[in-house]
């Protein structure tokens, strides 16, 4: 047995090539480096026994290092650092493994599986070439070290500059230790007020600050005292700094102003009256975002809360009808100016027009639901269309193409062809009409493969009933849920025509008219499907307004 | 039981060092307790304590002629004279070492043995023994549990050396996680030692091998213990608690919370030495002024006042000699000679000096819980971690740092330019401060590095006086700086260790170091060699914050890793008090103003308080969640600011929780009787103070356990302040009042 010189040499050899692991892998790890070093039959428990001693000098090492580590007021521990500690206990430090960069140690596999393989770790080492290196133009110079001043504290009080973190950053930071301390945390926040910052930022109290550490985040140089003149380094920093804070917590900025307290009560008083269950309470708060004009610091905080509701709550009726309703209030406030908010309030009410499913089950009448939601979509298209030219094109092409998609249920047509049909007559009669043919198509399977038989399903489709959709509902327990859906669109598509025919029709009452009712049955049939057009013709007022027949038949 | 326990231990057991339990056992001195059949728990206390204990006859009395005859066999065994030694054997028929352990083994200790070959037996007797606890009166629960942990690094240790390898580690693994919570950095070390050798090379095993554990049980506790383990006859964990820990056995009525937190663990001391130790009188008053100095600046003022007056203006000087008297008339009480620490004679910018800082403590903010301070932030920007220290002088004017590229750097915090010398001037030529302001440079920089340490700069120190810049440094020497001319001045060798921390005494002229050699050293800056050397510590004198002067120059305290702090007397050069409570090592120390507190923040992230007359806690204070850096109290002494890496700053309440009457009645011992007189109404004092404390920190405790082991935040702290992202090096407060914080930004 040939014992190295050296067992200190091996030490080295060993931190410098060996991960922190268990003896099991320090034995391989001995013997492989005993190999490197000329020694070819060591034996195992020599292997042993000089790992576990080299795991413990080691640990001794890492706790001398780790003092210098807390000495340099540093929390990760550098090649330094373990040098000034070999050297504290006369041993050589480690040369060539001085780097800023943290040493990577790599694992891989030596032998063939047959034998047995074993693990190596290795430090990367990388080959680097000279022409490239001498060629390549000079790094920049690093910033100087500089300092700038600010209040932490004034009087106890941390004023609110950008220098200081905000109470929302200190609760990140907070919770994102825990995180690390804790990884069950990750699942289930603990902490109540944690969780509402995270989650979202509709509570103006979290929000308010969120907007104060978002705009001091989001202005870069800011971050870390910019505010100080003549110090031209903090900017870079800052921007790590914000680059940074970034991925740590997902809070844009939303606005840079405190709300006052009066405003948080009120809000938080609105927002549980608009969802509680007390008609008059409810009544009483649409009433006020209705009509008080003093609102417009908390739009974005309820505009929030619309989108995030309606995110949260699809399969609450209640809660998304008074979400619509404080739509309508805000957009009926003529003291709030909500146009910025508009890319923001479409996506959640154009939910509540085609969303797939809407209420706990689908008997439940969302069809009023989607009426509503129709009529704003429909008053912020015709309030905002003239400034915001994409508005209603976008919002069109939107509904389109859900109305278009025969692989979407047959909510989303409803809600989109209700929508188109409000439109106005352009849209229903360019978009709609070519297409109802086709789309008969989709709802006529859907129409007679009921039970009952096509008189009775004609029946249904009088126009009282399936007008407001208010009385199908006794039926629907009576109808398979197909039917009923094919009918509710039936029923909106013949309503959206019957408009159509009639305002046509007066519009051209002072031509003289020359054809007939019966003349234009077939071609109607023919134009829109046989299922409309019996369904239409069937009025009784169909006979007078044949110009408008005409024109629905001549556009498709 | 104290006392028989304390003088029943005697001090021959001249072989007590050994490691091998059995040599201890039949020590000459009670060959009978052993031999014979009197119960284990007698032969147990009789058992030898340290080789170092001092030497006191034992109350069984062997006849002296036996004792003379042990003492000559001894000596003829080590001097070799074999055949003397067995001569004189045969005659006085005296038994040998080895005799005896046979002896012992035939009549009755087989059983010893039988145990002692079992591998698995301490497991199975610290299992039982941990049972036994757990399911102990809650009444002496808490007491029973901390003879736990000794009893846990013994059994391991004991296993460790016998080279069972296996079963140690299956021990240290059953059983670590009930001790991490109070000793996880012990724990930490411990858990690599695998091997004998490791044992004996390990410093902390080491420390545990040949210091006492020092623990405090009522009586009925540590009967039931005894009995217990007499009972079941686990005479391994007999024989540790007797080599190893010392019990001392309190009064009968000790408060079932355990009071005996502040005397638990290693250090150096006895119990009763410690209480003994730490009643050694101190003075902790102000230093008086110079006479001389003091007629001096007594008549600048009234002159000043003169000019004053005649120009109208009579409020502002009129009572500043007043004030004055008032203040130098108060440190009449408690107060250290003059001669104590000798100082340079005064100089004339000393007197301005004095007056300044009247009219600083004239402008001074009252603070207090309900008047929090102002804090001034210091952010470096692009330190990139290679800051290692800072230091700010104590009028905010300048500010240094300590780096681990080997530099120091200095800035001006007024907004002027650092001016040195140019190179090429003769000093010949130079005779009054005209000629020397002839030869700066012309154009100053904002900062200036200074370049002469040869590693690491881990300390830094203004002079109060702002004249002079001391460092420490890896490289095992501190260097003063002159902040006028800019440059080295002069180079202190002496430890041989890196040098953690420095501190310029208050007077200016002294200054201590504290470094890895375990000693901490107080030096004059007119001499390279140190004039006291500190040794006691029993570990790295490594705090942040490790060495502080007392404010009157007299003392020092000093914070370790061996978790104790220390205060020295720097004219005898002596331990005078020894603070022992942490659970970690000591890493920021701070003394109050007026001398008689202190405060310690340690690897346990908690604040300790220290009444430093009666060297008791008087309260411990928690929440920070990472190392505390930096500690200062405001110069009322009524609030405590702390800087920690956890990128916080926090204020904390002195006076609160203290035992609101019961620190005052502290304080005043303090006062009148310097602390002689001190400790026996302290000790009344205390218990009452503990108790509150200790009920808090219990329920604190208990709140931390839930909130998922985030430490909680003690009632008596006022304020957090974060920062962003910025670890918090140094917190200070000016003479006004105001409080300095600096840190290094680091982004990531």
């Amino acid at each position: 047995m040939v014992m190295p010189k050296d067992p200190l040499g091996l030490f080295l050899i060993y931190i410098s090539g060996a991960s922190p692991g268990g003896p099991g892998e320090g034995v391989g790890a001995t013997g492989d480096i005993a190999e490197s070093v000329g020694i070819t039959n060591l034996k195992d428990e020599v292997a042993m026994s000089l790992a576990q001693d080299v795991e413990y000098r080691i640990h001794e090492i890492v706790q001398e290092a780790m003092k210098f580590m807390r000495h340099g007021k540093r929390t990760k521990l550098t090649v330094d650092d373990i040098n000034n500690a070999l050297r504290v206990r006369n041993v050589e430090p480690l040369y060539g493994f001085n780097s800023t960069d943290p040493t990577r140690f790599k694992k891989t596999l030596v032998g063939t599986p047959a034998t047995g393989t074993t693990d190596i770790f290795y430090v990367e080492d990388e080959e680097l070439d000279f022409e490239t290196i001498l060629s390549s133009p000079l790094p920049k110079v690093p910033l100087d070290i500089s300092y700038t001043a600010h209040w932490l504290a004034i009087e106890g009080v941390q004023p609110a500059i950008v220098q200081n973190p905000t109470p929302i950053d200190a609760k990140i930071d907070i919770f994102n230790k825990r995180i690390k301390l804790d990884p069950a945390a990750t699942t289930q926040p603990v902490v109540p007020g944690i969780k509402s910052v995270s989650g979202n930022q509709s509570s103006p109290t979290n929000a308010s600050g969120a907007g104060v550490g978002g705009s001091s985040a989001a202005g870069g140089s800011g971050a870390s005292g910019s505010g100080s003149g003549g110090n031209r380094n903090a900017g870079s920093d800052g921007a790590n700094g914000a680059s940074s804070n970034g991925s740590g917590a997902e809070i844009k900025p939303l606005v840079k102003h405190v709300l006052s307290k009066e405003l948080q009560l009120y809000y938080e008083r609105i927002t549980s009256a608009v969802l509680s269950s007390d008609e008059v309470l409810r009544a009483t708060a649409i009433s006020s975002l209705q009509n008080d004009p003093g609102l417009h610091q908390l739009l974005p905080y309820f505009v929030q809360l619309v989108a995030e509701k309606v995110t949260q709550n699809t399969r609450n009726m209640s809660v998304l009808e008074s979400m619509m309703s404080t739509v309508r209030a805000l957009l009926d406030n003529d003291n709030l100016f909500i146009e910025p908010y508009l890319h923001q309030l479409m996506p959640t009410i154009l939910t509540c027009v085609v969303g797939k499913r809407l209420g706990e089950t689908p008997f439940e009448n969302h069809w009023s639901l989607r009426s509503t939601a129709t009529d704003i979509i429909v008053l912020i298209c015709q309030k905002y269309g003239a400034s915001y030219h994409t508005l209603q094109p976008r919002v069109i092409r939107t509904l389109l193409r859900a109305f278009l998609d025969p692989e979407k249920p047959l909510t989303t047509h409803y809600g989109a062809i209700l929508a188109l049909s409000r439109m106005g007559d352009q849209v229903f009669k360019t978009l709609v009409v070519p297409n109802l043919k086709t789309y008969s198509r989709v709802i006529e399977p859907e129409l007679s493969s009921s039970d009952m038989d096509g008189q009775q399903g004609g029946l249904l489709l009088d126009e009282d009933i399936v007008l407001d959709g208010q009385a199908a509902d006794e039926s629907t327990t009576l109808m398979s849920l197909k039917k009923s859906e094919a009918t509710h669109c039936l029923g909106a598509l013949l309503t959206g025509l019957r408009n159509l025919i009639r305002n046509e029709s007066a519009k051209s009452r002072s031509i003289p008219n020359t054809t007939t009712f019966q003349e234009v049955r077939e071609p109607l049939a023919q134009a829109i499907g046989e299922t409309l057009a019996r369904a239409l013709l069937k009025d009784d007022d169909m006979d007078q307004n044949v110009a408008g027949i005409i024109v629905v038949i001549e556009s498709c | 039981m104290e006392p028989t326990d304390s003088s029943n231990t005697p001090g021959a057991g001249a072989s007590a060092g050994q490691t091998s339990s059995t040599t201890s056992t039949s020590t000459s001195a009670q060959p009978n307790a052993v031999g014979a059949t009197q119960p284990q728990a007698q032969a147990a206390q009789a058992q030898p304590a340290t080789a170092a204990t001092p030497a006191v006859p034992p109350p069984t009395v062997p006849p002296p002629q036996q004792e003379v005859d042990k003492i000559v066999l001894h000596y003829l065994n080590q001097k070799g004279y074999k055949q003397a030694e067995l001569a004189l054997k045969r005659e006085a028929n005296l038994m040998t070492l080895d005799e005896l352990q046979s002896a012992a083994a035939q009549s009755g200790t087989i059983r010893e043995n039988a145990e002692m070959s079992d591998p698995d037996a301490y497991d199975v007797a610290y299992s039982s023994l941990k049972r036994w606890v757990e399911n102990s009166l809650d009444l002496y629960k808490p007491e029973l549990m901390a003879i736990l942990f000794p009893l846990f690094v013994h059994s391991y240790l004991n296993l460790v050396s016998r080279g069972l390898k296996d079963q140690a580690k299956k021990f240290m693994e059953s059983y670590r996680s009930d001790h991490l919570e109070m000793h996880s950095p012990d724990i930490a070390r411990f858990s690599t030692i695998s091997d004998p050798q490791h044992v004996k090379e390990n410093d902390l095993a080491q420390i545990y091998k040949t210091n006492k554990y020092h623990l405090r049980l009522s009586p009925v506790s540590f009967e039931l213990l005894i009995a217990f383990l007499q009972d079941n006859k686990f005479i391994l964990l007999l024989r540790i608690v007797n080599q190893h820990l010392e019990i001392q056995v309190g009064s009968a009525n000790v408060p079932r919370t355990g009071e005996a937190e502040d005397v638990v663990g290693i250090s150096g001391h006895g119990p009763n030495q410690l209480t003994a130790f730490n009643q050694q009188s101190v003075t902790l008053g102000q230093m008086p002024p110079d006479t001389g100095f003091r007629e001096q600046v007594e008549q600048t003022m009234k002159e000043e006042e003169a000019i004053m007056n005649a120009n109208g203006d009579v409020s502002m000087t009129g009572s500043l000699l007043e004030e004055y008297k008032k203040v130098k008339s108060e440190a009449g009480v408690d107060s250290p000679s003059r001669d104590d620490v000798p100082l340079p004679p005064f100089k004339g910018s000393d007197i301005q000096a004095e007056i300044e800082a009247l009219r600083d403590v004239r402008k001074r903010v009252a603070l207090g819980p309900s008047s929090l301070p102002s804090i001034c932030s210091y952010t470096f920007h692009n330190a990139h971690d290679s800051i290692n220290c800072v230091a700010v002088s104590e009028d905010a004017t300048m500010m240094a740092a300590g780096f681990s590229e080997s530099y120091v750097r200095l800035w001006s915090l007024k907004g002027e330019k650092l001016k040195g010398f140019r190179s090429n001037f003769n000093p010949a030529q130079i005779h009054d401060s005209s000629d020397l302001d002839r030869v700066r440079e012309k154009n100053g920089t904002d900062s200036r590095k200074l370049i002469g340490h040869a590693g690491p700069v881990f300390g830094a120190s203004f002079s109060p006086d702002n004249k002079y810049l001391i460092t420490c440094s890896e490289d095992m020497t501190a260097r003063l700086w002159s902040t006028n001319t800019l440059t080295n001045v002069v180079c202190y060798k002496g430890h041989n260790y890196p040098l953690w921390d420095v501190d310029f005494g208050p007077q200016g002229f002294y200054f201590a170091t504290a470094s890895h050699d375990r000693t901490a050293r107080l030096w004059s800056c007119d001499h390279i060699y140190p004039l006291r050397i500190f040794a006691g510590h029993l570990s790295d004198v490594d705090g942040q914050q490790a060495v502080k002067f007392h404010p009157n120059s007299k003392y020092l305290v000093t914070g370790s890793s061996d978790k104790t702090a220390r205060l020295w007397d720097i004219q005898r050069g002596t331990c005078v008090r020894v603070f022992t409570g942490h659970t970690g090592a000591v890493h920021a120390i701070a003394m109050s103003p007026d001398g008689r507190m202190m405060a310690s923040a340690g690897e346990d992230r908690s604040i300790q308080l220290w009444d430093l007359g009666s060297g008791k806690r008087m309260k411990k204070m928690t929440g920070h969640q990472g190392v505390i850096y930096s500690l200062d109290f405001s110069k009322d002494g009524s609030l405590l600011v702390s800087g920690s890496a956890d990128c916080t700053v926090r204020a904390w309440d002195v006076k609160k929780d203290t035992g609101a009457d019961g620190s005052g009645r502290i304080l005043q011992d303090g006062r009148e009787g310097s602390g002689m007189n001190g400790p026996a109404s302290a000790a009344v004092a205390s218990p009452t103070v503990q108790q509150n404390t200790q009920a808090a920190l219990e329920k604190l405790n208990k709140k931390a356990l839930h909130a998922g082991g985030m430490p909680m935040e003690s009632d008596d702290l006022l304020a957090s302040f974060p920062t962003k992202r910025t670890p918090v090096y140094k917190v200070q407060f000016t003479k006004r009042n105001l409080c300095l914080a600096v840190g290094a930004f680091s982004p990531n």
